[in-house]
C-alpha cells in the first residue's frame, strides 16, 4: 500500500493534470450537449457586464456610421409604410404574425469555427430560445441560449448553423451553411442540377421555419460550381450582405404561431 | 522569488486583457486572430514549481474562455501544452536544458541557434491551436477544415508571440 501511494506521490504532477484535464473536458462536453451548466452562467455574467461597458465606449466611435445606416433604414420603412397606406388593405386582414424587439451586440467573435454573439438583452426582456435575430441588412442568427439579462446569438458563421433559404426569383428552397474560413462566402445546400441561377440572385428567408418571417434579406448568389460528381446538387457560394464583424444593432423577431406551429409538428411526429 | 511572481501576475492580467480586448477583434485576413496569448506560457518561469505552473495555465486559460464563451477549450489547450512544455524544451535544447531552472527561459531564448528558437515556438503554438480547433469542432467530419485553420492561425500567431517575445526580452534585465 506503502508503494502504491509513494508511486502515486511522484508522480503527482502528472494527477495534476489529468484531473485539471478531465474537469476541462467536462465543461466542453457540458457547454456541447447540455446547454444549462450553472457556474458558468454566473461567472458569464460577469465577463459580459465587462464587455458591455467596453462596448458602450467604443460605440462612440461608430457613431456617425450607425446614425447613418439607421436614417437611410428610417426612410426606406417610411416610404413602405406610404405604400401600404395607399393600398387601404381591409384591416381585418392584417393579423400581426411576428413580433420585433431591438437589442445590442455586446460581444462578437468571428475568428472560431463555433461563434457567437452576446446581445444585452436578456429573459428579462423576454426573450426565448429560437427567436431569429436580423439587422437592418440581413439576418444575423438564432438565439440559442438565454440568461437573466443576456442572451448568445449562434451566427451565420458556426459550422454547427442550418438557416432556411431560398432563391428569391426561382423559388428553390436549400439550408444556408457555413464552411468555416471566409466570411464572406455560406453555402447554400440542396439546389438541384437544375435549377436555372444566375450570379447576382438575392438569397432570402425561406418562411419555411417559424424562425424567421418570409423574404428577409440574406445574400446574393456569387459563385456557382457543377461539380462533376454524381450527386445532383449544385454548390452555391452566397455573399451576405452583413459584415458580420461590425454589427451593433440587431433586431430579434418572435412568431406568434410559433408554440402553435411546434406543436402541430410534435403531433405530426407522433 | 516575490518579484518572479509579481512579474507572472502583471503578465497574466496584461495578456489576458490584450487578447480579450484587441487581438480577439484584429480579424486579420477575414477571420483570423492571432494567440498573442500565448506569450505567458512560452516565457514563463522554469524554476517554478510545475504543479503551480500547471495550475496558473489551467486558470489563464479558463479566463481567456469567458471572453470568448467557448467554455473549457483554452483552459484544455493551455493545460496541455504547460504539460509538454518541459518534454518540448528537452527535445528542442537537449543537453542546454537542465529541469532544475537555474537558467531562465530567456537564456534559452537568447543563447540558442535560430532554428531552436523558431522550432521550439512553433512547436507550441501549432499543438495549442491543433488542440483549440479540434476541440472546438468537436467530430471528425471537418479534418481538413481544423487543419487548414490551425496552420494559417498558427503562421500568424508565430510571427505575433515572436515580436512579443523579442519585445519582452529586450525590455527585461
Amino acid at each position: 500500500m506503502q508503494r502504491i501511494i509513494d508511486s502515486i506521490l511522484k508522480k503527482k504532477d502528472v494527477l495534476v493534470f489529468l484531473i485539471l484535464l478531465l474537469f476541462s473536458l467536462y465543461l466542453i462536453i457540458d457547454s456541447n450537449y447540455f446547454h444549462k451548466s450553472k457556474i458558468l452562467k454566473l461567472s458569464n455574467n460577469i465577463v459580459n457586464d465587462i464587455l458591455k461597458e467596453y462596448s458602450s465606449i467604443n460605440e462612440y466611435i461608430k457613431l456617425k456610421e450607425y446614425n447613418t445606416t439607421l436614417t437611410k433604414e428610417n426612410i426606406k420603412l417610411k416610404n413602405e409604410l406610404q405604400k401600404f397606406k395607399l393600398k387601404k388593405t381591409d384591416s381585418t386582414f392584417l393579423k400581426q404574425e411576428f413580433i420585433y424587439t431591438d437589442a445590442k451586440v455586446i460581444s462578437n467573435n468571428i475568428s472560431l469555427l463555433k461563434n457567437y454573439l452576446v446581445i444585452n438583452k436578456g429573459s428579462k426582456d423576454g426573450i426565448i430560445k429560437e427567436m431569429g435575430v436580423t439587422s437592418s441588412k440581413g439576418i444575423i442568427g438564432i438565439v440559442n441560449e438565454v440568461s437573466e439579462n443576456y442572451s448568445s446569438v449562434m451566427s451565420l458563421l458556426n459550422i454547427n448553423s442550418k438557416i432556411n433559404g431560398k432563391i428569391k426569383r426561382t423559388s428553390h428552397f436549400g439550408s444556408i451553411e457555413w464552411e468555416g474560413l471566409d466570411k464572406e462566402i455560406l453555402l447554400l445546400k440542396d439546389i438541384p442540377k437544375t435549377a436555372k441561377i444566375r450570379v447576382g440572385d438575392s438569397i432570402v428567408s425561406g418562411g419555411m421555419s417559424a424562425i424567421f418571417p418570409e423574404n428577409i434579406k440574406i445574400g446574393l448568389v456569387s459563385k456557382i460550381e457543377y461539380n462533376k460528381n454524381l450527386d445532383n446538387y449544385l454548390r452555391l457560394e452566397i455573399m451576405p450582405h452583413n459584415d458580420m464583424s461590425s454589427i451593433r444593432d440587431v433586431y430579434l423577431i418572435l412568431s406568434v404561431f410559433k408554440t402553435e406551429i411546434n406543436q402541430l409538428k410534435e403531433k405530426v411526429n407522433e | 522569488m516575490n518579484n518572479l511572481y509579481f512579474s507572472i501576475i502583471t503578465r497574466f492580467i496584461l495578456l489576458v486583457l490584450i487578447q480579450g480586448f484587441v487581438f480577439s477583434k484584429f480579424d486579420l485576413f477575414g477571420i483570423y486572430d492571432p494567440y498573442i496569448c500565448l506569450v505567458f506560457i512560452l516565457i514563463f518561469p522554469i524554476k517554478i514549481n510545475r504543479i503551480i505552473f500547471l495550475l496558473t495555465s489551467f486558470a489563464f486559460g479558463i479566463t481567456l474562455d469567458l471572453f470568448t464563451n467557448s467554455y473549457g477549450i483554452n483552459a484544455a489547450a493551455c493545460l496541455s501544452i504547460a504539460f509538454i512544455r518541459p518534454y518540448i524544451l528537452n527535445f528542442v535544447f537537449g543537453s542546454f536544458f537542465d529541469p532544475r531552472g537555474v537558467k531562465m527561459i530567456k537564456h534559452y531564448l537568447a543563447d540558442s541557434s535560430i532554428y531552436q528558437k523558431i522550432i521550439y515556438l512553433f512547436i507550441m503554438i501549432f499543438l495549442h491551436h491543433l488542440l483549440i480547433f479540434s476541440l472546438e469542432a468537436f467530430s471528425l467530419n471537418h479534418l481538413t477544415l481544423i487543419f487548414t485553420k490551425t496552420i494559417n492561425t498558427s503562421i500568424l500567431s508565430f510571427i505575433f508571440c515572436s515580436t512579443f517575445i523579442y519585445l519582452f526580452i529586450q525590455n527585461e534585465k
